[in-house]
């Protein structure tokens, strides 16, 4: 698909055209707004076509475009309501993760700390490596049982599985240095 | 008290971030979009999956992904009709430049083409020709049933009694030749309040009725291309301090494009304020304003 002529950047506007407005809608926006967002995607990625090489995939070129454009959206309401300073993209991901001061150890505990760290990694690379993405991506990111079954490609009912057995293994492992070990 | 404030969940958390720095390079996003098709050799995926497991940011990228590439529409949603997709490319078309010869249309060439169903007022005129949408190279078009003009015209007729859009105000409304018309998604060019009229009594302006829902409104500033962007501001005319919209969009040349719908604004009378932002500070630069009539 040549996007540096009419034709080949009209046949890529109308296979994408559908695809990048449900991208918006799905991230919440209202349809008219998501029908500005998708024009505003197409309109960089005419002014940007010339560094398209080929190298990548169309598709995930466009949708990074539309990323954007959505996240700029997403700055332009705070900046209108002068809600406060621009969040950066490391922040809007979620990472990395914030540890308030609180829950910051003191020096002598730090060491204390240390091993029950060591301790739980130990535990959890002696589960079994699907058992133990599960436990990481509902632990670590908070992720609901059906996105965890999505990002693994497999069932729901595989991971609640996951989540139960591995929660017997870590109480098993670690009751010496956790009492509360729920998820 | 939640898991994450738990001292295992705290512990969890901590280590996390301890192992921010092991995670090594991400992968890119077309080496997600590999995995999410199932199209990589199962070491591979493996790697992937470790890696995604303890990496919240390639977690979020993934996730999007999997958004954009999802069903369309999603499921419970209504296809885009083809021709609100054609309509937004000829909204589209005008704001993109080709280089010369690699145009397989002429899209600003003016084409006389026949005046649209819609009986319009007296005021109407004719858009520049610099802003009319391509006509050259649209398909033939398609023979239709010999009852089907008619049974259309009574639909027609019958939806557009009760609702419609009235433009008021503005110096000149264009309906002739636009895109919309064909692909049933309306048009309306809006220029500014007059200058003549600006801070004077307004004269009535015409009344075209649509039936569709939606109307898309192409603003034309009097001073384009002077601003980095735009912000558009909806008020109800009778009482500007409440807002019913507001956007911004960057300028991306004369026009400014703006989408009506029909269920955002119930029957009333709005303006729109157009701001040019220079520098981090706006000016209003122009207004228009249009009327919803009841059905």
């Amino acid at each position: 698909m040549d996007l540096s002529t009419e034709e080949g950047f009209q046949e890529a506007f109308e296979l994408y055209f559908d695809r990048v407005y449900y991208f918006f809608r799905r991230q919440g926006f209202r349809g008219d707004v998501s029908h500005d967002l998708t024009q505003e995607t197409f309109l960089r990625v005419f002014k940007s076509r010339d560094t398209f090489r080929g190298e990548s995939r169309l598709d995930t070129w466009i949708f990074q475009i539309a990323r954007n454009v959505g996240l700029n959206e997403v700055r332009s309401w705070g900046t209108q309501k002068r809600e406060g300073a621009e969040v950066s993209l490391e922040d809007e991901a979620g990472f990395p993760l914030p540890i308030p001061d609180a829950m910051v150890p003191e020096p002598l505990d730090r060491v204390l700390e240390d091993e029950r760290a060591r301790k739980l990694r130990d535990a959890l690379n002696e589960l079994p490596p699907q058992m133990r993405r599960c436990v990481e991506l509902r632990l670590y990111q908070d992720l609901k049982y059906k996105e965890i079954a999505a990002l693994l490609d497999i069932s729901i009912d595989t991971v609640k599985a996951h989540l139960f057995q591995a929660r017997q293994q870590l109480r098993e492992k670690l009751s010496d240095y956790f009492t509360d070990i729920e998820f | 008290m939640s898991r994450d404030k738990t001292p295992f969940g705290l512990a969890l958390r901590g280590l996390a971030a301890r192992e921010k720095g092991t995670l090594g390079a991400h992968p890119s996003l077309d080496e997600w979009a590999v995995y999410q098709e199932g199209k990589v050799a199962a070491e591979e995926a493996e790697r992937l999956r470790d890696h995604l497991a303890r990496c919240p940011k390639c977690t979020q990228l993934l996730m999007e992904w999997m958004s954009f590439a999802g069903p369309v529409p999603p499921e419970g949603a209504r296809p885009i009709p083809k021709g609100e997709v054609e309509a937004a490319w000829k909204a589209l078309r005008p704001q993109l430049q080709f280089p010369a010869g690699e145009s397989a249309t002429q899209p600003t060439t003016l084409v006389e083409s026949p005046a649209p169903t819609l009986e319009l007022p007296s005021r109407v005129t004719s858009a520049p020709a610099h802003r009319q949408p391509a006509a050259a190279g649209m398909p033939p078009r398609r023979r239709v049933p010999y009852w089907l003009p008619q049974t259309l015209a009574a639909v027609f007729f019958l939806t557009t009694v009760g609702l419609g859009i009235q433009v008021v105000k503005q110096r000149s409304v264009s309906l002739e030749g636009q895109p919309g018309l064909e692909a049933g998604f309306p048009v309306l060019d809006l220029h500014p309040m007059g200058s003549e009229e600006r801070g004077g009594e307004p004269e009535d302006g015409p009344q075209p009725l649509f039936s569709d829902s939606t109307y898309q409104l192409f603003l034309h500033p009097d001073d384009p291309g002077s601003f980095s962007s735009y912000r558009y501001v909806v008020v109800e005319a009778e009482d500007p301090k409440q807002t019913i919209k507001e956007t911004e969009s960057p300028t991306t040349g004369d026009t400014f494009t703006l989408l009506v719908r029909k269920d955002e604004y119930p029957p009333g009378h709005y303006r729109v304020l157009l701001y040019g932002v220079r520098s981090g500070r706006e000016n209003l630069i122009d207004q228009f304003e249009f009327k919803v009539k009841k059905r």
